[in-house]
């Protein structure tokens, strides 16, 4: 977020002034000024939801059924960090005299449009599947808190909005004649909630604003596939073990019943070897993508015999 | 537009005038002004301030509404009068609103049943956010009397507005089962459509 500094008008004291402040007041006199500024008023959603709560609901989605029982026990807890996310929100009001729709006569016609964009690519933050529906919410009903930047980054971390070019969108309506545009950037707070799991930091996201989960990521639950795969195994072993029996003696008949037996031990070796997968879950969604560890000999051998048995990939994102 | 600042103090009593980081119109209830920023200039232009009394009293969380009082003068081709131009008051929301159609808000209604503000002494409410300013607002008196004379089947009639004087005008709402009333029509906006 740029900062400029100016003078006050009463004591002369430096006046600093981050993008989107448009009213300051100058601490030393107290004396109120109006900077015209190029970005756009900022209009700033109060956190009504703390850290705390905020993991309460990440430890409450990660009963989802997609996220192995496992993690909630075996990951530790690392951060929550409040973060304030930045939108543009456009609207205008245009007016006019049209033909009427039926071709008859004319009709006065009178348009509103608003438009929300996101002001940042939240690199840092992840890809959040944003929508903007849950923003117009909160600005609707949440609570409002002046924008003050030094008081916001005592409270988190602030984005600094960017790509103001998004607002130029020309909204075509012919016969219409623009009255007022308006713009203003929208803070929306989130809290990010990291948990720890052999050396892989998940990170959950909630709405500090309402406390809805908005992405919760955890480590993928293979469990039930691997029963299906058991099951299908064990079936397997015995129609040829009954096969082979016709034929060739017992021993091979042994062999291929103890093989089921040993698929238990795979979601040990699985848990702490092999290659993972993680699941994002975006209200009723999940995604999975993989965790790319790196792999020697020995895991690239667990990982070809996982995959042959449970005719699981684990190279290629897979989303349900 | 200037990249100087403006003060915000009010050049008769020195107080810091009222309104937020997205206001454009800014007040003095003590010396009854209001104050729109002029961007281009880097200057506050100065108008009339009037609070308004409430036509009953509703009880409850009262707040003020802004509205831009515009005396006008106009012109509406075939409906002219032996005088020729008819002077009247129009009232423009200096507030925003959002998810309502435009023509459903207080201010044309005012216009349209002939409203008229009783001025009373201040309160010690809150005032709304004033984000329309004055430039925005005279624009509006064209668009109500469109709006009114525009009928179907017929040409849109010639239509002229000459702005005379301007104030702006603090009329009291107050908050009943998540909508703001005002006293006067009984209008209602729901609390969530507020900007």
């Amino acid at each position: 977020m740029n900062t400029h500094v100016f003078s006050c008008m009463s004591c002369g004291a430096p006046l600093p002034v981050v993008d989107g402040q448009w009213v300051t007041l100058c601490r030393y006199c107290n004396h109120k000024h109006y900077i015209p500024r190029e970005q756009p008023p900022a209009l700033v959603l109060k956190p009504a939801v703390d850290g705390a709560e905020a993991r309460n609901t990440v430890l409450e989605g990660l009963k989802h059924q997609d996220v192995s029982k496992s993690f909630p026990v075996s990951s530790t807890f690392e951060r929550a960090v409040l973060y304030f996310i930045p939108f543009f929100e456009a609207r205008g009001i245009k007016a006019g005299v049209n033909p009427a729709a039926d071709g008859k006569g004319t009709e006065f016609a009178y348009l509103s449009y608003e438009y929300m964009e996101k002001a940042s690519d939240l690199r840092d933050l992840g890809e959040l599947l944003f929508d903007f529906s849950i923003v117009e919410e909160a600005v609707l009903s949440g609570e409002h808190q002046p924008f003050d930047p030094v008081a916001m980054r005592k409270q988190g971390m602030v984005i600094p909005p960017q790509n103001l070019a998004v607002l130029c969108r020309e909204d075509q309506e012919r016969g219409r004649e623009e009255l007022e545009t308006f713009h203003r950037v929208i803070y929306f707070p989130v809290w990010e909630i990291g948990y720890n799991y052999q050396g892989v930091l998940f990170k959950s996201y909630v709405s500090a604003v309402d406390g809805r989960p908005l992405k919760i990521q955890a480590l993928r639950c293979h469990k039930k596939k691997l029963r299906f795969a058991f099951f299908g195994l064990w079936c397997l072993a015995i129609m040829l073990g009954r096969a082979i029996n016709a034929g060739t003696g017992g021993i091979l008949m042994v062999v291929l019943l103890v093989l089921p037996l040993s698929i238990p031990l795979l979601p040990f070796f699985w848990e702490r070897f092999a290659f993972q997968e993680m699941v994002e879950i975006y209200g009723d969604t999940a995604h999975f993508k993989t965790i790319n560890y790196t792999e020697n000999s020995f895991l690239k051998f667990s990982r070809k015999l996982v995959e042959g048995v449970t005719g699981m990939s684990g190279k290629q994102s897979d989303d349900k | 537009m200037t990249n100087s600042s403006i003060s915000l103090q009010c050049p008769g009593c020195k107080a810091n005038l009222s309104g937020d980081n997205i206001s454009k119109v800014f007040f003095c209830l003590p010396c009854g002004w209001s104050f729109n920023v002029d961007r281009e200039k880097g200057e506050l232009l100065r108008y009339g301030l009037i609070t308004v009394e409430p036509k009953l009293e509703l009880g409850g969380e009262g707040i003020y509404f802004p509205f831009w009082q515009l005396e006008c003068a106009y012109r509406v081709e075939g409906r002219e009068t032996g005088a020729g131009e008819t002077v009247g008051l129009f009232y423009v929301p200096a507030f925003l609103i959002r998810n309502i159609n435009y023509f459903g808000d207080t201010g044309f209604q005012y216009v349209r049943k002939r409203v008229v503000l009783t001025p009373g002494p201040a309160r010690n409410y809150p005032i709304l956010s004033a984000a329309r300013d004055i430039r925005s607002a005279v624009r509006y008196p064209h668009v109500y009397l469109s709006r009114e004379f525009t009928g179907t089947n017929q040409a849109a009639p010639q239509i002229s507005v000459t702005p005379r004087k301007a104030s702006v005008a603090l009329v009291p709402f107050f908050k009943k089962d998540q909508q703001y009333v005002d006293t006067y029509i009984s209008w209602k906006y729901p609390t969530g459509a507020m900007l």
